[in-house]
């Protein structure tokens, strides 16, 4: 006994014993660390950075908040970078505030947690994953719920989300704060709508899903047929197409009573088939005029703009990009009003102009995005085909900076003001202050805009619903605006140069200092030489 | 431990890259391969929003050739030639020279790193990068860099030929990238996650999206610091 004690005192007293204990202290110190950490996020969007609101937000909470989360313990490797960085995200909003508790559960092995998430409404998710050399897809749970107060908000996913801040704190506000006013979409014939089964280009989904998740259902109003209800506050009117007379007075009278219309329109038909854009019949045009607004018949061709180039096969091995100038990026955007204050860019898809002419008084007017200085109109008729598209203006039209998106607020009158049969037919109220958000394009929030934008469009229009509806918090999380969209239309040669040169310069400076470093050295052993002779 | 004494050391570690063309050579292969991971292996540069994102991806992989490279020779070649002998007979202690071949290396390593700012160049010109993901690239680049120079080092001392010394410190570097590789730590069942936590592939992404984080700074300087210590003692036990 007493020569084992003795060989484990001369073990400790041996240098072998401080190198276990450094290799242990490495290890202790690495892995204990992993739950005690402090982590900033310095990009410039700050996706994983809490901002000073959901702080705010959390520490008023007047009830606990519980989040439940269900995340798979086995997570393909194509998902497991995201999973990290979301399971600490997670764990900072219970660091918050002691209201806020986290729960962790794995529906893969335990059943209970498995039944409670298929009761909240919770599914796992599809993701493409490699195993054993094969694609597989994975099904993997990473989804969080949120209770509060008796209520229950599902956040369905957390792998792709541009913006989890968001995803979760709009919730919380949504939970804490259920008041709130509703949102409304146009459907009458003819206009862009959030079910159908059109392409990505015909249908509003995204936004009406985001919307939903923030405002509640997303009332869908024909005013041919039916009244708007005046709980809703905002409408949006996605490529409205005819508007009848009893429908431009509703809409009228619904911005008189206060409301906010936010009008995503162009003044022109696109047929994507022929790739023909001509002058639209839309009714649009003539409601938006007696307000001091009028949507170009045109097109906007933005010579600078890059942000979808066009792949043009020359031969079987070769392909060339062409610019699509009617697909731009408007970067010049309003950083005094909260709607794009922050925001980088707006991608405005086949946009019209938008020119303020007859403005009424009492209407303040803010121009909230406008094209480059390189931009012209292409009137009536525009080719959207990149093969057949004009790379200069026609004789006698300008380049010059086009307005795309404008507000408009204030004390506005009735269009109907003047109608002869004012009181029987068109009862009316002559004046009121609302507010009317028009852009010049509606594929900017369809589907194709709003996935193409990368997030951009629908912080947009999310901001603009959130400023109309006086949710302050929610626009300041929104404040994490994406950067703008930058790539250059390079030639294929260009690009070739480029490549060129990237390798050439390292390797001509390491050449250069290689010569210049050999030959001093060459000149001092010769002088050595010298001296020494 | 004295600097002037380090820097010594250092300058005629530095001296060893670069009044022999053996460390021009090694600087224009990474360049040749960092600029054809990016330009020419997918997603390559111009068809990915010209993003240096695959760069960095593929920077650990580049490292498992480049640094062991780098470092084969630091001990190895002392040995090797009988120098070693000599080497310990000059006024310095093991830790002063330890760390003068460790900061030679690492230096060595950013000038290669630095030939690569073109690239950050280009695509700050042509893309719509972000700095701040840049910069934690290099900063992610840097420090993983000086925890495998530092195991390069350390296993350079063990073996007493260069080809052992890059073989060793080769299959090192792959082993610890290989810690973070999710398909492979699914055997490790319960222990995956304590395993994944020493790879140095994992601590590194956080910096690659501009995050940082405490846990992964201070992974990056323990790591160093184990092997620069567990070197001293084995040179230490060898004399």
């Amino acid at each position: 006994m007493d020569k084992f004690i003795k060989s484990i005192q001369q073990f400790l007293s041996s240098r072998n014993a401080t190198v276990a204990l450094v290799i242990l202290l490495f290890l202790s110190v690495s892995y204990l660390s992993y739950g005690l950490y402090l982590r900033m996020d310095l990009s410039s969007q700050g996706t994983l950075r809490l901002t000073k609101t959901t702080r705010q937000i959390l520490n008023k909470l007047e009830e606990p908040l519980t989040i439940e989360a269900y995340f798979s313990e086995d997570m393909p490797e194509a998902a497991l970078q995201t999973v990290k960085f979301m399971k600490d995200f997670v764990s900072e909003y219970a660091g918050i505030s002691s209201k806020v508790r986290l729960r962790v559960l794995n529906p893969d092995k335990d059943e209970d947690a498995k039944m409670r998430a298929d009761s909240l409404g919770i599914r796992p998710l599809q993701i493409g994953a490699v195993d054993k050399k094969k694609q597989e897809v994975a099904s993997i749970y990473f989804s969080l719920a949120l209770h509060y107060g008796g209520k229950t908000e599902i956040v369905p996913s957390l792998l792709e989300s541009p913006s989890p801040e968001y995803d979760i704190t709009a919730r919380v506000i949504k939970l804490s704060q259920p008041e709130r006013n509703r949102v409304g979409i146009l459907v009458n014939p003819g206009m862009v709508r959030p079910d159908s089964n059109a392409s990505s280009f015909e249908k509003v989904e995204y936004l009406r899903d985001t919307i939903e998740t923030l405002y509640g259902a997303m009332e869908q109003i024909d005013t041919t047929v039916s009244e708007i209800p005046p709980e809703v506050k905002t409408i949006l009117l996605v490529r409205p197409g005819v508007l009848t007379e009893i429908d431009r007075y509703k809409l009228d009278q619904f911005l008189m009573r206060g409301g906010r219309l936010i009008v995503a329109a162009s003044g022109m038909a696109i047929d994507f088939q022929s790739g023909i854009a001509s002058e639209s019949t839309s009714d649009i045009v003539s409601f938006l005029e007696p307000y001091g607004i009028v949507l170009g018949k045109d097109i906007i061709y933005e010579s600078n703009s890059n942000f979808l180039p066009y792949e043009q096969r020359v031969n079987a091995f070769q392909s060339i990009s062409l610019p699509y100038p009617v697909w731009n990026i408007s970067t010049s955007l309003n950083q005094k009003l909260e709607i794009t204050k922050g925001l980088k860019a707006l991608v405005l898809p086949y946009a019209s102009t938008i020119t303020l002419a007859g403005k009424q008084e009492g209407t303040t007017a803010e121009i909230l995005a406008s094209s480059s200085s390189g931009a012209w109109a292409q009137k009536s008729f525009a080719m959207i085909d990149p093969r057949r598209m004009p790379t200069q203006p026609p004789e006698g039209t300008t380049k010059q900076i086009h307005n795309q998106s404008v507000l408009l607020s204030g004390k506005f009158k009735s269009a109907f003001a003047a109608s002869p049969d004012q009181n029987s037919a068109y009862p009316h109220l002559p004046e009121g202050e609302g507010k009317l958000l028009v852009t010049g394009t509606p594929y900017a929030f369809t589907d194709i805009g709003v996935q193409l934008s990368d997030g951009l469009n629908l912080n947009f229009v999310l901001s603009a619903v959130d400023s109309f509806n006086g949710m302050e918090e929610l626009l300041a999380l929104r404040k994490k605006s994406p950067p703008a969209p930058k790539r250059l239309n390079l030639s294929q040669a260009t690009q070739d140069a480029i490549t060129f040169f990237n390798f050439l310069i390292p390797l001509g400076l390491l050449a250069g200092f290689g010569i210049y470093h050999f030959s001093q050295r060459r000149q001092r052993m010769n002088q050595g030489e010298n001296h020494e002779n | 431990m004295n600097w002037n004494t380090i820097n010594v050391i250092y300058k005629r570690e530095m001296g060893h890259y670069f009044n022999t063309p053996i460390g021009y050579i090694f600087l224009a292969i990474f360049i040749l391969f960092a600029g054809f991971m990016l330009f020419f292996t997918p997603p390559r540069f111009w068809d990915s929003g010209n993003s240096m994102r695959s760069f960095f991806d593929l920077l650990p992989i580049l490292y498992m050739f480049f640094i062991p490279a780098i470092t084969m020779r630091l001990w190895a070649e002392e040995k090797k030639s009988g120098t070693i002998e000599f080497f310990f007979t000059l006024p310095f202690t093991e830790t002063e020279a330890i760390l003068g071949k460790f900061l030679s290396a690492l230096t060595f390593l950013a000038i290669a790193l630095s030939t690569t700012l073109p690239i950050a160049v280009t695509t700050i010109l042509t893309g719509s990068p972000d700095l701040a993901q840049i910069l934690g690239g290099y900063l992610g680049g840097l420090l993983s860099g000086a925890a495998y120079i530092s195991l390069g080092l350390y296993l350079s001392w063990l073996v007493n030929d260069q080809i052992n010394a890059f073989l060793l410190a080769f299959l090192a570097s792959f082993f610890f990238f290989m810690l973070g590789y999710q398909p492979l730590l699914q055997f490790f069942g319960p222990w995956k996650d304590f395993l994944a936590f020493f790879s140095i592939s994992w601590h590194v992404q956080s910096l690659y999206r501009g995050l940082i984080d405490t846990r992964d700074i201070l992974y990056f300087i323990l790591f160093p610091l184990l092997f620069l210590y567990l070197n001293r003692e084995s040179i230490w036990r060898s004399r």
